[in-house]
């Protein structure tokens, strides 16, 4: 099994060009921050939105 | 010792028997190093392991009959349908609630049940946050109630993760051969997007707020890993035999990979927290993962909940948490007075668990108040009519489906109203069953076998048959289990189980027996309680070597039984293998600490050995686990204390010395001298306890010395502390019903058995000389059984006395009564009551 873990202890940002645009388990495992970026990237990268009408 | 933070946090299902091999392997390092600087240990669940029945115990430290939550759905209100559990089904004032009032401040996530959130002192991310559609384009508004405080909706609403989000990369690490999964006939992939997404949205919550608010008190409950088990478990090695190849090499890693990703969330929240938070990470039930697997589910109410097993996991770490030690004992619902009790806050004495002072290293007075539901002022309490609108929940009804927590509704709301009202009345039943409160669940469940189409009732019935057992009520066992039998149903029952256990308890071992093999060899798979029950039933019928071989196989199946392992140890001193029994007897004793058979069943054996220190020491924490009613180990440790003190008093179970209250028992077989031995401790000088009813005849012109309670000391000994300090009169089939509270001086009769077998055909009218067999052969395993009962009884002390001997030997068997009875007594009056002319069926 493959788990790809991301050293990224500590800090409070991330730089979305440090993550790849389909993620990974670490950084979902990451929590807020790391989930925030990658939302962040793929608007950048415009590969996913997410639909939700509030 | 001030107080400092805590966090609690809830992985549904986990069980030690998956993280075992984990840890060894460095597959779970965070949980690895919080064994290595904490405690754990096994985490006892409750009967039935649902999971927001189990979750709400956790958190207000008392069984779901107070504080509410009955399963996984309820009514909504005016019976319009029903709906996932709430926070309005729970009565009971919860962790929060109480630390709300005490000025603490909580921070909540994703509990289950806690939508709608209660306004406490805090931040509330409810059960319903992480909760989307898994169709992008029909999500809807958060519904109201989901987060509290509401203004925090903007900012964590983005923090959850839909279904669609999920990619190859997230997969791939758990199942790798995804690639392989034909999507449109198998929805696998979609069940994982869902659970992943869902526990991604929780831990994105949990971090946020460890990350950026001040909290006293923090908990947050996943479902990864039991959601996880739901779908793949049956994938999990060794291959099922009824899985196919192909999802076998598909699914198989899923669960270990739900175990890893658990660990590496775990790794960023320990990020989070400092040196000085207690972290306590804890499961409500295991999970099954080996040969007692389902892979098809039979269709009860939460028929899922039959893959939970009875013990999951806890690990705890912080400041006052000791090191590296196993802590035994632990049930969920000690989990909230714990964690009261490290606040230094007062546990209401209305709880049901107890503070787990074994986790501490530095033991404070543990306080408590009567209720903490009696205390006035502001406990954050939503009023359910006024704070709740009204909600449907479609999706999350959906999930609960699929996993097969829940049936899917009826068409009718009304019939799902009605079935939903009879599961959780059902549920309240089965708690009071687990409570012992048998009345109360007889009472629910009377009325529920009143019900009606579409209801099934038999379940209902089941657990009146079930309760009849445990009361020893063995007719009306029958009863229940013949009217279930009229019932109609799509259920399988093993009702095998039922039947043996009846028959057993009406006296027939053999026939119970029967059943059980028949049901074994044409059983598909090994099934060990059944293989546990034959052992249990041979044993007892004295087929020691037998019951060895059924005890056995069931060990092979399930190794980590505890009451297995205790059997096996039984069975090893009834076998005088005595060193092997010690060994079973730990074996039991290292799975479950506190089991107190487990402790007499070693007792016993280290005495056979001559260790007479470590007996007594087991019989001492045996008799400490159950004070109230374990008489056998009190009476043994008793002995030890003499035999330790005088080694040379105690020989053959019977001593000189007079035991205060003791009872004189007078057994035998039928004509073997018993009227005479009770004429001769009356005229010596004993209390006799007889009614007389059975009058004088040509058999016993002397008199019979019988009281009729004694008939049915099978079924009722409570009279017995009527026969202290007197002698009574027991046929030997029943002396296994004395109570062992008491203590037992037992002359027994002994007659040639030819004699006796010509006595009782004289006596019957039949010819004397005609010896029949079978009652020959039964008499001969009597007495063998009484041999076994004699050793087995620390209570009872017990002499043979030879019926020719009392005739022929007068003076000697005089003094032999005399002085095992321990009292002074009328020596002359005694051997006067010989009469050798009623010695009249020779051999």
């Amino acid at each position: 099994m493959k788990i790809i873990t991301t050293a990224l202890k500590d800090r409070t940002v991330i730089n979305i060009s440090d993550i790849p645009v389909d993620s990974s388990l670490g950084l979902l495992a990451y929590g807020d921050i790391g989930f925030e970026a990658w939302r962040k990237l793929k608007k950048y990268s415009k590969t996913d939105e997410v639909d939700e009408s509030e | 010792m001030s107080q400092n933070k805590l966090l609690l946090i809830g992985w549904d299902a986990a069980d030690w028997k998956i993280i075992g091999p984990l840890l060894a392997n460095g597959q779970m390092p965070t949980l690895k190093k919080m064994i290595d600087n904490g405690v754990y240990g096994n985490m006892s669940t409750m009967n039935p392991p649902y999971s927001p029945m189990l979750w709400s115990s956790v958190a207000t430290g008392k069984t779901p009959d107070k504080h509410g939550v009955l399963g996984f759905i309820e009514v909504m209100e005016n019976n319009d349908g029903v709906r996932p559990v709430t926070t309005t089904s729970r009565k009971a004032r919860a962790l929060w609630n109480i630390f709300h009032n005490q000025g603490l401040k909580s921070n909540l996530v994703g509990w289950w049940p806690s939508f709608p959130a209660e306004p406490i002192n805090g931040v509330i991310i409810s059960d319903k946050f992480q909760k989307v559609s898994k169709d992008p384009k029909r999500q809807k508004p958060m519904p109201k109630g989901t987060i509290h405080p509401k203004e925090l909706e903007t900012e964590f609403k983005d923090l959850r993760m839909f279904p669609h989000e999920v990619t190859s990369e997230h997969v791939l690490p758990f199942i790798p051969k995804a690639i392989k999964i034909d999507q449109e006939k198998d929805k696998g992939l979609m069940a994982f997007a869902k659970i992943l997404s869902e526990n991604v949205s929780v831990h994105n919550a949990a971090t946020k707020l460890l990350r950026t608010t001040e909290w006293d008190f923090m908990a947050v409950y996943y479902d990864l890993i039991d959601h996880f088990c739901h779908s793949y478990m049956k994938f999990y090695p060794p291959k099922l035999a009824n899985v196919s190849q192909e999802q076998f090499e598909i699914y198989n890693e899923a669960v270990i990979g739900a175990y890893r990703f658990q660990d590496m969330m775990l790794e960023r929240t320990m990020e989070l927290v400092d040196d000085d938070t207690t972290v306590i990470v804890m499961s409500d039930h295991g999970f099954e993962s080996e040969s007692k697997r389902i892979v098809e589910m039979p269709k009860v109410q939460a028929a899922a909940a039959m893959d939970h097993r009875q013990f999951g996991m806890f690990v705890a770490t912080g400041p006052n948490i000791k090191k590296k030690e196993k802590v035994y004992g632990l049930g969920l619902i000690d989990i909230a007075p714990t964690i009261l009790h490290h606040f230094n806050l007062p546990i209401g004495e209305d709880m049901d668990g107890k503070v787990a002072l074994d986790i501490f290293n530095t033991i404070k007075e543990v306080k408590y108040i009567p209720s903490w539901e009696n205390v006035e002022g502001d406990f954050a309490e939503l009023n359910s009519k006024r704070d709740m609108d009204k909600f449907s929940d479609d999706e999350t009804m959906e999930q609960l489906i699929e996993l097969g927590y829940v049936e899917r509704s009826d068409e009718k709301i009304q019939n799902a109203v009605q079935k939903t009202k009879c599961d959780l009345k059902h549920n309240l039943a089965r708690v009071h069953l687990g409570k012992k409160n048998y009345n109360q669940a007889i009472d629910i469940l009377l009325e529920l076998i009143q019900e009606k189409e579409p209801i099934d009732i038999t379940p209902y019935y089941m657990d009146l048959v079930n309760i009849s057992l445990e009361l020893e009520d063995f007719d009306q066992a029958q009863l229940y289990l013949n009217d279930l039998k009229k019932q109609k149903t799509t259920i399988k029952y093993a009702l095998f189980f039922s039947e043996s256990s009846i028959l057993l308890g009406q006296g027939f071992p053999l026939k119970a027996l029967k059943i059980l093999e028949i049901a074994q060899s044409n059983n598909r798979y090994n099934n060990p309680e059944l293989w546990y029950k034959i052992g249990t039933i041979k044993h007892q019928l004295c087929n020691y070597e037998e019951a060895k071989d059924a005890y056995n196989q069931a060990v092979m199946i399930e190794p980590d039984k505890a009451k297995y392992h205790v059997a096996i140890a039984e069975n090893m001193v009834a076998l005088g293998e005595y060193e092997e029994a010690v060994d079973s007897a730990l074996t039991s004793i290292e799975l479950v600490k506190y089991f107190s058979k487990a402790h007499y069943i070693l007792g016993t054996a280290l005495e056979k050995i001559g260790d007479f220190r470590n007996s007594k020491i087991a019989f001492e924490t045996a008799a400490r686990l159950t004070p109230k009613t374990f008489h056998r180990a009190e009476r043994a440790i008793e002995n030890l204390e003499e035999i330790i003190a005088h080694p040379s008093v105690f020989k053959d179970k019977g001593s000189s010395k007079y035991r205060k209250e003791q009872i004189v028992v007078v057994s035998g077989l039928p004509r073997s001298g018993t009227s005479l031995m009770m004429q001769m401790l009356h005229k010596g000088g004993l209390d006799i306890l007889t009614d007389e009813n059975r009058k004088p005849d040509q058999s016993n012109p002397k008199g019979y010395f019988e009281y009729d309670p004694v008939m049915s000391l099978h079924k009722d000994n409570t009279w017995l502390h009527l026969a202290k300090d007197k002698t009574v009169k027991v046929v030997a089939p029943l002396l296994k019903f004395l109570d062992p509270k008491y203590r037992y001086k037992v002359i027994f009769m002994n007659r040639e058995l030819t004699e006796v077998v010509k006595s009782q055909q004289k006596m019957i009218g039949r010819d004397p000389e005609t010896l029949p067999m079978k009652l020959f052969d039964a008499y001969a395993k009597q007495l063998h059984k009484i041999e076994n009962w004699k050793d087995k009884e620390p209570g009872v002390e017990l002499i043979y006395l030879n019926y020719k001997d009392v005739l022929e030997h007068t003076k000697e068997s005089v003094d032999k009564v005399i002085s095992f009875i321990g009292i002074e007594m009328d020596k002359e009056a005694m051997a006067n009551c010989v009469d050798k002319s009623l010695y009249r069926n020779k051999a």
